[in-house]
């Protein structure tokens, strides 16, 4: 052993050993490809700044506010007035009690009071053919808090579209997540297979599914649910499986060598050791699925995403407000509920 | 009875890990491999419970050859013991030891893990004789100290009364006096049940100590067979000689 120490030694001394540098010639080409990649793709927002900014600099064409000083301000403005038109947000409905099917007076909801309000209605006279504005007076239902309990009712509607979504696709992901891992699929196809499908369902953004389902089961949630399980679980199936794949192997040849199935030996040396990252992705899904059920309903896939969709078209954004802050505390409640629940398990 | 008969292995990679062994385990006998690393040990006790397949010669256990068609049967009487003891981590004792007994469970036990309560009054007892206290019962594997762990390895192993225990250096983690300590227990508890130990070892004193036999390997093959007190200064020497292809591996 030492002869071949000393022999060594002796071939190539210390000062002579090759050092690796910092940088290599090759990392010199990585980094000017990024750098091109960028500067090639970058096209796509610049293209939209040199409009903004030509757009600036016909308008300023006479005064003497430089042009990106005049877009700058545009574009704040344009927040600002957003901004403004947002708050307050709106807690508050009022309808007229003809557009409420079987009104009974002496049944109010709760906090809620009648009031007369005096319309101004402009309309086309038969005999002379001009516009007429009468006054009418109608009586309306103002209820302090309805806005906020509908949209409140709306968001109940998306959650329980994210946690069903989410439920499905943990139902659907398991046993796919058995064939896509290459150490326990029982034959090579069935991995392939499995590997394809997982793909597949991946790369269909739930939005884009959720327009064919609502072809299939009409405006609902049932489309929603459908939409986000089949994607969660493209997900879901390759995070399982990957976690299967590198699990500690010393636990499974123990209970291999005990005479167990492979099924067994997957659920008592594999299932263990991957149980809390299973739970995290799972509660990450969920948080998911509760931010992608919010925009179901712009496709008419069900929960909120059509009420906002609805006054974003109408540009009632004090409406939009209220569900943006719904949204934000239903989701901030949620990750707090999450981080709790995965820590109690884990 | 445990036989091998002219048994060598080769990788895919090219590493000849055995290469025609033969020799007899009479039954409960305490049988030691010596060897360094890379002698073939691990590998000599993986294909006893086809856990690696032979290239070519036959492995048998009770005259049941050691094939993919007889794999069942022959884990019904082999159980093993691990150098870094492959308990289940997320696990409590209990559930690690039943996990020995899963083939005497229905299907339905096995899922929900509820456990009969003869295996589990069964795998109290063993807990007991290999010095594991009532309190240990519950709690997940990964809160015990190595020697402790190692204990759960030896109940698991014993739970269904094998004829044979492999034990691949059980105690390379271990300290020298929680070693003497497992291979006490390891040996006490084969002696009480009759099974025959096929152990590798690292530890010279220890293999001297509690041997009935000693099979010293290099390169694949057996170097010296014999009763401990026959093993001699040259051999133990070239036992662990360090060559050109062992520094060349390190």
């Amino acid at each position: 052993m030492k002869n071949n120490q000393f022999k060594s030694e002796a071939k190539s001394p210390t000062s002579d050993w090759r050092l690796k540098p910092a940088f290599s010639y090759r990392s010199v080409i990585y980094a000017l490809l990024i750098l091109i990649i960028f500067y090639v793709t970058s096209n796509i927002w610049t293209k939209q700044v040199s409009e903004i900014y030509s757009k600036a600099k016909e308008e300023v064409a006479e005064k003497e506010t430089p042009a990106w000083k005049h877009a700058t301000i545009k574009i704040f403005n344009s927040f600002i007035k957003m901004g403004k038109e947002m708050f307050p947000p709106q807690i508050s409905e009022s309808t007229p009690i003809e557009a409420i099917s079987e009104f009974d007076p002496q049944n109010l909801p709760i906090f809620s009071k009648l009031i007369d309000k005096t319309y101004k209605e402009h309309e086309l006279n038969p005999d002379t053919f001009k516009m007429e504005t009468t006054e009418v007076k109608k009586q309306i239902l103002k209820r302090p808090f309805g806005y906020l309990e509908k949209v409140l009712a709306k968001m109940l509607e998306t959650l329980e579209i994210a946690l069903w979504g989410t439920v499905l696709s943990v139902l659907i992901s398991l046993p796919l997540a058995y064939f896509c891992a290459a150490n326990y699929a029982p034959k090579r196809f069935l991995y392939l297979a499995a590997r394809g499908i997982v793909s597949l369902i991946r790369a269909i953004p739930e939005l884009i599914s959720a327009l064919f389902l609502v072809v299939a089961f009409g405006f609902g949630p049932i489309a929603g649910i459908l939409a986000l399980a089949i994607h969660s679980a493209g997900f879901l199936g390759k995070f399982y499986a990957e976690d299967i794949e590198n699990a500690d192997k010393g636990p499974q040849e123990a209970i291999e060598a005990t005479g167990a199935s492979p099924f067994m030996t997957l659920y008592y040396s594999v299932v263990p050791q991957v149980f809390p990252q299973y739970i995290a992705y799972t509660v990450y899904i969920l948080d998911r699925n509760v931010r992608m059920a919010t925009v179901m309903g712009f496709v008419n896939a069900g929960g909120i995403g059509a009420e906002l969709k609805g006054r974003l078209d109408q540009f009632q954004y004090s409406h939009v407000c209220t569900i943006l802050i719904v949204i934000f505390v239903t989701v901030f409640a949620l990750d707090r509920l999450s981080a709790h629940f995965r820590n109690r398990l884990i | 009875m445990l036989k091998f008969q002219e048994v060598s292995k080769k990788y895919l990679d090219g590493t000849e890990a055995l290469k025609t062994v033969s020799f007899e385990v009479p039954p409960s006998q305490f049988c030691v491999i010596l060897g360094s690393s890379g002698a073939g040990k691990s590998t000599l006790l993986k294909m006893v419970n086809g856990l690696i397949s032979p290239s070519t010669g036959s492995i048998s256990v009770n005259q049941i050859p050691v094939i993919p068609q007889r794999i069942k049967s022959i884990r019904q009487q082999v159980a093993m013991i691990h150098q870094q003891f492959n308990l289940v981590g997320r696990l409590s004792v209990e559930k690690n030891i039943m996990t020995g007994a899963l083939r005497e469970m229905n299907i339905i036990q096995k899922l929900l893990h509820s456990f009969p309560i003869d295996l589990r009054r069964r795998a109290c007892q063993i807990m007991e004789s290999v010095g594991l206290e009532e309190k240990h019962l519950n709690r997940r594997v990964t809160e015990l100290s190595g020697g402790q762990q190692q204990r759960v390895g030896i109940a698991r192993a014993f739970i269904l009364n094998p004829s044979l225990i492999l034990a691949d250096e059980p105690v390379a983690s271990l300290d020298p006096r929680i070693s003497r300590d497992i291979l006490s227990i390891l040996k006490r508890s084969a002696s009480e049940k009759g099974a025959t130990v096929l152990c590798s070892l690292h530890q010279l004193d220890l293999a001297r100590e509690f041997a009935d036999r000693i099979v010293a390997f290099k390169h694949g093959q057996i170097i010296f067979d014999g009763a401990p007190d026959d093993l001699k200064e040259s051999v133990i020497e070239k036992t662990y000689e360090l060559d050109d292809q062992g520094l060349n591996e390190e």
